[in-house]
């Protein structure tokens, strides 16, 4: 048995301590918001936050995540009560076909969280281990300086996302 | 560049490697300096001389360089080939390899009786280039070719740290002068004896042999003598659930499969560094290009994890002995990174 703390709850394991963390967070724990893209650490659509830094989850075996901190993107907000991540995301209308999305959220959380101003050159280089096939970056990059604003002012930002252009 | 003076004739610090520039012929000087001339001028204040006492006395450099610098241009052996000549005086001249490859004496100077036979860049190992050389597979010539030109050769590790932007500015250089830097490195590293032989034949057919397996998640029984090793089974589980789905099946370009561990030159080097740094920050792609990348464990992987990852690598992998330096090199490159991280 291995003892993981998502998300400020605590669960019990049994799996192989080799099992990579996403499998068990999808198959063990049914948080399916890190997505399988390619299962080896190259497109960051598992990006989950362990003790506040982005890590890849298809490649990190759960015997070495056991007294950290994991966040998923379940750790940000809900569907009826958003995070100020997810409702930048939104209000950008960052996502097509949303796949790469809650891995993007997941690595710019990292970033906001030690950096509450990134400048457009730090997200750039801070987001490029995450890639969007349909092509969306320059809405994710928007949505990330939306969150940072949201971060700070704790209300939503006024008006239709400009992604709606 | 011939005799490491300025134009107000101060001595220069040898960080401006005039010890190898000295090398240099007339002819080559003359187009270097006719290049740098067509060159935009910009204005950059030299930084302040930080070094440390007695380290700051520029003059001190004099006394260095009568000590160490042999000034003088490079002298084709006549007993050696054309293309060997031309390989030694583009490595030991304008490319300055010995300033990585050779190692220094505490007054920073290239120890010449250890000519090539390993030294530092960066805190990253640079492998020794003479009958020393640390790679599993013995280099041959032509591989090196395909190493220098394009980073990558089957049977040995992907040009990594300091050595990718050397990789990438000899795209530059003529095809004949990569091929005759390939040529005179693989001369000095000679023609590898029975023992070299068999290391080789063992890591082959490890590597083969975990190949035709395929990824496995089962290493951790594969050595029954190590069952109470704990640190040991902890870092093979590591490499099992985070390494083995790319490394087990070895190098494959069409899936971006990276090479066998028991190929790559980091698990055999004498010092734990290069492994270091490459499991904590990966590798990626030069920027702006496309490519896999090794994703990078320092937010993943505790001081210990690392430490049992390397302990496993080294023994399994490398099949050599523990390296002692382990808990100082981690600690080294987390101290960097956390200063890096502070600018």
């Amino acid at each position: 048995m291995i003892t993981l703390n998502v998300n400020g709850v605590s669960h019990q394991v049994d799996a192989d301590p080799v099992t990579p963390l996403l499998y068990v967070l999808r198959d063990h724990l049914q948080l399916n918001g890190a997505k399988f893209g390619c299962g080896l650490g190259q497109c960051g659509s598992c990006t989950v936050m362990a003790d506040g830094q982005a890590i890849l989850s298809c490649v990190v075996p759960i015997s070495v995540m056991q007294g950290r901190r994991i966040k998923t993107l379940e750790g940000l907000g809900t569907i009826d009560n958003p995070g100020p991540m997810q409702r930048a995301f939104i209000e950008e209308q960052a996502a097509q076909c949303g796949f790469c999305i809650p891995g993007m959220m997941m690595r710019a959380q990292a970033l906001l969280e030690r950096n509450r101003s990134p400048s457009n050159e730090e997200i750039l280089s801070h987001m490029s281990n995450n890639l969007c096939h349909c092509g969306t970056h320059m809405r994710i990059v928007r949505a990330v300086k939306r969150a940072a604003e949201l971060m700070k002012t704790g209300n939503p930002a006024s008006g239709p996302g400009r992604g709606t252009r | 560049m011939r005799e490491g003076v300025d134009r107000e004739g101060r001595h220069l610090y040898p960080v401006f490697p005039y010890e190898h520039f000295t090398k240099i012929t007339d002819e080559d000087l003359r187009a270097l300096y006719a290049f740098v001339m067509t060159r935009d001028s910009v204005r950059a204040e030299t930084p302040p001389n930080e070094l440390v006492f007695p380290f700051n006395v520029r003059s001190l450099i004099g006394a260095w360089k009568v000590l160490y610098f042999e000034p003088g241009v490079f002298r084709p052996d006549p007993a050696q080939s054309a293309q060997w000549n031309r390989g030694a005086y583009l490595v030991d001249g304008v490319g300055h390899c010995g300033a990585c490859h050779t190692p220094r004496n505490r007054l920073g100077a290239e120890k010449k009786r250890e000519y090539l036979a390993g030294g530092e860049a960066e805190n990253w190992h640079a492998p020794a280039l003479n009958a020393a050389s640390p790679a599993p597979v013995p280099w041959t010539s032509a591989q090196l070719y395909q190493y220098l030109r394009t980073r990558l050769d089957d049977l040995h590790a992907i040009a990594a740290g300091p050595m990718e932007p050397v990789v990438l500015n000899l795209r530059t250089v003529s095809e004949e002068d990569v091929k005759a830097i390939a040529a005179y490195v693989a001369a000095t590293m000679g023609t590898p004896g029975p023992d070299r032989r068999k290391k080789t034949d063992d890591a082959l057919m490890h590597a083969r042999r975990d190949e035709a397996v395929g990824v496995r998640a089962d290493r951790i029984d594969r050595d029954p003598a190590r069952a109470g090793d704990r640190a040991f089974q902890n870092g093979a589980a590591i490499y099992a659930g985070a390494w083995a789905v790319c490394h087990d099946i070895g190098r494959n370009a069409s899936i971006g499969s990276g090479l066998h561990l028991a190929l790559g030159s980091a698990m055999t080097i004498p010092t734990s560094s290069n492994l270091i740094h490459i499991i904590l920050e990966g590798i990626a792609p030069p920027d702006g290009e496309p490519g896999r990348w090794m994703p990078g464990y320092a937010e993943a992987l505790s001081d210990e994890q690392v430490k049992e990852l390397v302990t496993y690598i080294r023994a399994y992998f490398g099949r050599s002995p523990p390296w002692p330096d382990v808990d100082e090199e981690i600690k080294k490159f987390r101290q960097v990174n956390a200063k890096l991280r502070a600018r």
